[in-house]
Formats: structure tokens, sequence, C-alpha cells
């Protein structure tokens, strides 16, 4: 990743995730949990999935700029409205992150940091 | 009937698998072609080899990924915002993992596989991947389903229903509740490697006493008794930074993470002991809810967790509803490419799956990657130099091997198809005698280059397991743990360990049984066993082994060194020999002796050293 798109990703968290951040403590959004809750019997959920397990694309479906159309779609079916607002953002986002992929990219994760997996 | 491409990757263990109809056809992991070990780059060599299989691109009517990007990425920038402004370091690399590599997968998938297949580019829940590889290949008709990892999309554990040929998902846990980060987080804790080193923290187990266990279920997770769980966030840094754990984890511990390569102490090996120990009880319960919710007495577990033998062996013998476990060969990320080509040969195409009573899996002994012509091998010895010789015939091979190992002599056998999954059953394998008492320790340290305190397994005869061992039934994918046979055991004198010096060689020299090389400290085994319909070969080697000794039993190990990928190619075979102390190199038809070859190849030996693992 060059210096020029960790500035556009750093901007972006700066001037959208944040906010977003901020406006749903003040709403009391929360999109997981992050300890016990002793008024639940159980912590076994539904499932959650898009499709069903399985999703199939045809060519013209499969590059970034769809499948970044298909989150947005996915975020209004779930009436995710402050998401969704992120929408064009995160578009130019990915047109800048968008590069060959190249065999050597992945050198530059480290292994274990699951929220980015 | 379709032929389906499966991938997964870009994270670790990249793989690629091809199925038509539901035949296997192939499957290998990235990283023994490209020998970078967990490989999490896209699996272009595994791909090439499948796409060759399948008899070219032209054959190729799918390709299917083993997670539903999508889905990831909405989980990957919710925790963001939720855990902001924590994330701001590693929002950058997110963005450029996801956005920048995941979202261009489909479009690459399309494009690596051929034009046919690209108008067919499935994308597949990465649980539902996990739940397909183990039961479409098992051989049950109907099953209680568990897939038990780190994370998926934003599963961590999901519990479904597998009938006929089809699978329905019914309930999950998720992000950031998770066992696999749980027990990732205890393997960082004490020093060990994120994402290889969960094997060792399971080998370390037995050599301390789960004393943390309350403690760890007081503050760490809230286990019920259903097996659902949540972990208390607090404890843990992994949803904000590139390391595992916190000050209020070691705080809990009541040490700090032990720096990675330092002396083992009694404390680790007590957190070793009790993070097992939890992993037991949940995964216990989670079994016990699954065969409870879906009526089925047949148990597939897939998802990093299920490699955890221990575990496994436990659940064979704590679960007197569940008539038959399998587990899928392959159970991490690895598995989901053929899990992912699995599910959309029959969910999406219907194809109709092979079971019934007496009938074998369909995982075809995981004997699913590359094989070799003997002029390719006999090439690679002659580039390397080495001294060898051809066997007359398979008889005469087998009489010179048996012999090699019944004299004490360490083997690297390396024959047929490559083995799919982390474990080397026979055809990329290190074997020996296991009744050598110092067995453990020399190839610890003259092969493997590597802590010497890790049991070996043992591989046995199928219709001798149960004189050895304490199973009735058969373990072809060395993925259940058992205790040999009381009679065969030797006493373990303890003393001074915990109070003394904690030194875990003492323990180790000590002949725990008769088979003191696969014996661990707790008497425990890592089972395989081998049968000829499978492996008719490596059966016929035992066998013969087995008619020179009265021992069916061999010590099976990966055939590589620390930090190596396992032998792929002939040339990486050689290599290994010539570069550790295995004495002998059974390839192919072929034989080399170390003790023949020239001073020049015998003074190669160590030359080469990987990155530790």
């Amino acid at each position: 990743m060059s210096s020029t798109d960790d500035q556009a990703a750093a901007g972006f968290f700066a001037e959208y995730l944040l906010p977003l951040k901020r406006a749903n403590e003040r709403r009391g959004v929360h999109y997981f949990t992050t300890g016990a809750d002793k008024a639940k019997d159980s912590y076994w959920e539904p499932i959650a999935s898009r499709n069903g397990g399985i999703r199939s694309l045809n060519a013209a479906a499969c590059d970034g700029a769809a499948l970044i159309k298909q989150l947005g779609d996915y975020w209004t079916e779930r009436n995710q409205v402050q998401l969704t607002r992120l929408f064009p953002a995160l578009e130019t986002l990915r047109q800048g992150a968008s590069k060959p992929a190249g065999d050597d990219q992945q050198a530059v994760l480290t292994d274990f940091i699951y929220p980015l997996h | 009937m379709k032929t389906v491409i499966g991938i997964s990757g870009l994270y670790h263990d990249s793989a690629a698998a091809v199925v038509r109809g539901n035949d296997i056809l192939a499957a290998a992991q990235e990283e023994r072609f490209s020998r970078t070990k967990h490989d999490p780059r896209f699996p272009r060599l595994a791909l090439e080899y499948c796409v060759s299989q399948a008899g070219g691109r032209d054959a190729v009517d799918a390709v299917a990924f083993y997670e539903d990007t999508v889905l990831s990425f909405d989980r990957v920038l919710k925790n963001a915002i939720e855990s902001a402004p924590g994330t701001e370091s590693i929002w950058p690399l997110a963005a450029a993992s996801q956005l920048g590599q995941k979202f261009a997968l489909p479009a690459r998938l399309g494009a690596a596989v051929g034009p046919k297949a690209a108008d067919n580019v499935f994308l597949v829940d990465h649980h539902t991947s996990h739940a397909a590889s183990a039961f479409y290949p098992s051989p049950h008709d109907d099953a209680a389903i568990v897939v038990v990892d780190g994370i998926g999309e934003w599963a961590s554990t999901t519990v479904a229903l597998g009938k006929a040929n089809r699978i329905e998902s019914l309930s999950q846990i998720s992000y950031p509740h998770s066992l696999g980060l749980l027990f990732s987080a205890f393997t960082y804790h004490c020093g060990l490697k994120v994402n290889s080193g969960e094997y060792k923290l399971m080998g370390l187990a037995p050599y301390g006493e789960p004393r943390y266990v309350q403690r760890v279920l007081d503050t760490l997770i809230d286990l019920r008794e259903d097996g659902s769980f949540r972990l208390n966030t607090e404890y843990f840094a992994f949803m904000t930074s590139d390391t595992m754990t916190n000050e209020a984890f070691e705080a809990v511990m009541g040490c700090p993470r032990r720096e990675p390569e330092s002396q083992l102490t009694v404390e680790y090996m007590d957190i070793a002991a009790s993070c097992q120990a939890i992993i037991d009880l949940a995964m216990l319960r989670i079994s016990r809810h699954a065969l409870k919710l879906t009526g089925s007495r047949n148990l597939c577990l897939a998802g990093g967790v299920a490699l955890n033998c221990v575990t496994n062996g436990k659940l064979l013998k704590s679960l007197p509803e569940m008539e038959n476990i399998w587990i899928q060969p392959a159970a991490g990320d690895a598995g989901g490419a053929l899990g992912a080509a699995l599910h959309v040969a029959h969910a999406a195409w219907n194809e109709p799956r092979q079971t019934g009573s007496g009938l074998r899996d369909a995982q075809k002994g995981s004997l699913l990657g590359p094989d070799y012509a003997p002029d390719t091998i006999e090439q690679a010895l002659q580039e390397a130099g080495v001294v060898y010789h051809r066997a007359a015939d398979t008889t005469d091979h087998v009489e010179r091997v048996a012999r090699a190992l019944a004299d004490g002599l360490i083997v690297g056998r390396f024959d047929g198809r490559m083995e799919f999954g982390p474990r080397a059953l026979g055809n990329r394998s290190i074997i020996a005698d296991p009744r050598r008492p110092d067995g453990q320790t020399h190839i610890n340290l003259r092969i493997k280059f590597r802590e010497s305190w890790r049991p070996f397994a043992p591989v046995v005869l199928d219709d001798k397991v149960s004189e050895y061992f304490e199973m009735e039934k058969e373990s072809p994918y060395m993925l259940l743990v058992a205790d040999v046979r009381q009679h065969l055991r030797h006493s373990v004198d303890w003393s001074n360990f915990r109070d003394g010096d904690a030194d875990m060689m003492k323990v180790l020299n000590q002949p725990r049984s008769t088979l003191p090389s696969i014996t661990h400290v707790d008497y425990s085994a890592r089972v395989q066993t081998v049968d000829a319909e499978r492996n008719p070969a490596f059966h016929q080697l035992l066998s013969r082994f087995n008619a020179l000794t009265g021992c069916p039993v061999l010590i099976n190990t990966s055939f590589n060194q620390r930090g190596e990928p396992i032998v792929c190619e002939p040339a990486d075979a050689v290599r290994c020999f010539i570069n550790t102390g295995i004495d002998v190199l059974a390839i192919g038809p072929f034989v080399v002796f170390k003790s023949e070859q020239s001073a020049e190849i015998k003074a190669q030996e160590g030359k080469i050293e990987y990155e530790l693992d």
C-alpha cells in the first residue's frame, strides 16, 4: 500500500468513520456485543448471511464497483441508513485502493490481524 | 457432471481444489508449491495444478471462493467504527486488504479459470464452505455439523444440519466472540506464533495443570450449558491492534506474555493446560447442542479448532449420543477451498452424494495433491548428485525400506499423491521405529530442528489399533488423540518438575511406554490408522515392518524441517534429506542411503535454515 493510499484511508477514517462512531454512541447504536449478558439464556443467534450461504455472480457483477454496490444494497435492506451514507466516499476509496493484485501484496499484512481478514 | 474449482486465500493457508460432480479430483495448498509456509497469497500455483487435473480451463464450469467478501468487509468496517479510535492505525491496512485485494478477487478468479467458468463465479459463505468440507465428503447421509474457527464473515461458530446433498445452517456465534480467537490469544500469550503455534500449545498442555480454568470462565469467557458463549473483549486486543491480548489479559493470567523461544516455565504450561480444558469443555457442549438440535447421531467437524485432536479425542469418548464422528482433514482455511467447490456442486447444481453403511468417505485418504513419475524423481536425484538405487519391484522396495526401519534408521518417505491438509499421512512423511528410546529427541533435534517437547504421532495398522491404543474406531487422518494402552505404559517420575527446574527433557527422556517416541507425557498419542484401501503402498510397508519386528506401529511426522512447508516435489524431498539427519530417502521406486553419500553431500547437513514457525 502506498503512502497516498494510506493518506486516503486515514482521511476516510477521520472524516467518516470517527464521526459515525460518535453519532452511534449518541444514539446507542452498536454493531456487535462485547461481553456477557446475564439476561440472555443463550448466545446462539440466527445465521447472518446475505444469500443462504451461496451467491452466484455473473462476469459483470464481479468487479469491485459491483461488490461495493452490493454492500450498499445490503445496508439499505437492513435499514442501516448511516452506513449507506458512506457509500460514495467508500467507492472513491476503493477505486484508489484498486491495483493489479500482484502475488507479493499480501506481505504487508500481519498474519493475525483478525479484523482485517 | 459439472467441474468446479474452489479457492481459499488472501488471509492464510491459500489453497485450490477441484471437484467433478461429487468426485474430488484434486486439492492442494499454495505453500507446498511456493515453499512459503502458510502462504496467504492468491493460490496461483495450486490453481494451475487443479486446472491441469480437471483437464484444462475449458473443462472448468465454475469457480467458487470460500468467503462472501462483501459480508466480510461489512464486519471489517463495522469493527473499525465500533472500536474507533483504536482502529485508526489498522484501518489503512484493512482498506488495502479488503478493498484493494478481496474486492478485486472475483474478477481475478474469473480471469484465472477461463471464460467458461468466468460466467459462473460463486461466493460461498466461509462457514458454509467449512461445513460443506466436513459433511459432503463424510460417509454419513445425515449429520450435525459444527464449524468453529477464528472468524468467517461474522460467524465464529456455526451449527448446521447436513442431509443428503443439502446443508442447512441453523445458528451461529458471531464476532468478536470466538473460540479460535481465544485459543490464539493463549497461543500468543505463551509466546507462540498465532496461526501456526496453536498446535504447539496443544502439545504443551499435558505438562501443566489446568488450574486457571475457573479464573478464565469467571473473566474471559461466559460459556453457557448449551455451548454458546461470549468473550469479554476488555481482555483482548485483536479488535484494535496487531496483538491478541492486552495488559488486562496478562493481569488475569498473572504473568506477562512469554518471550518467544525463551524458557518455558510451569506457569505457561498450566496456562496451556487451562486453555485446552476450556476448549474441550466448550466443544463438548457445542457438539452436544448440535446433536440434540439436529437429532442426528453423526457429527461432522471443520474449522481450525477442529484440528485440535486432543479435543476431538475427548468428544469421541464423552458423547454417548454420538455414533460417528468425521472431521475434515484440511479443517483449517485451506479446506474451505474444497468445501466451496463441493457446495456449488451439490447446492447449486444438485449433484447427488454417495453415502451409506459400509462406504468409506469420499476424501480418498486426503491424497489429493500432485504425484510424480519415476523419471522426474530420478532427474531430481541426479541433479542433486546423490548415490541412489532403483528397487527391482514394489516388493523389493518395501523390503529394503522396512529393513532400514527395523534397523533403527530414519526414513523420509515420498510416494504417490501429496496429502491435502496439515498432516502428513505417509506419502510425504518421516517415519521411524517408535520403540527407539531416543527417537523423539533424535528426530526433533537432528531432523526437525525444533523444540523437543512436542510428541510425534504414531501410524498403526487399522486392525491393530485397539491393541495399542484406547481406540476402537479408525482414525485415518490423524485427527484423534487416544491413550496408549495401560499395559504398555511405564511410570513417569515427575518429582522436582513443578517445584524444581520444570525440565521437560527429564520427563521426555524417560521411556513412558514400550513405544516411547509416540507416547506423550500424559500417555496420549495422536493416532493415525492406515488401511489397505486408502493407502495400499503405505499399508504394505507397515505390514512388512510388523512382520519383521512384531510392531505394527511407526512414528509418522511430516517430511520437512522446522519452518519449512511439507515437501511437495521430488527436489524438495531430496533437499530436505540432504539438509537433515534423515538416514534413508524412499522416493518413488528409489532408495537413497545417507551412509553411501559423498563427504561433500554429507557436509551439507544443517546448512539450510528456515524462519522459525
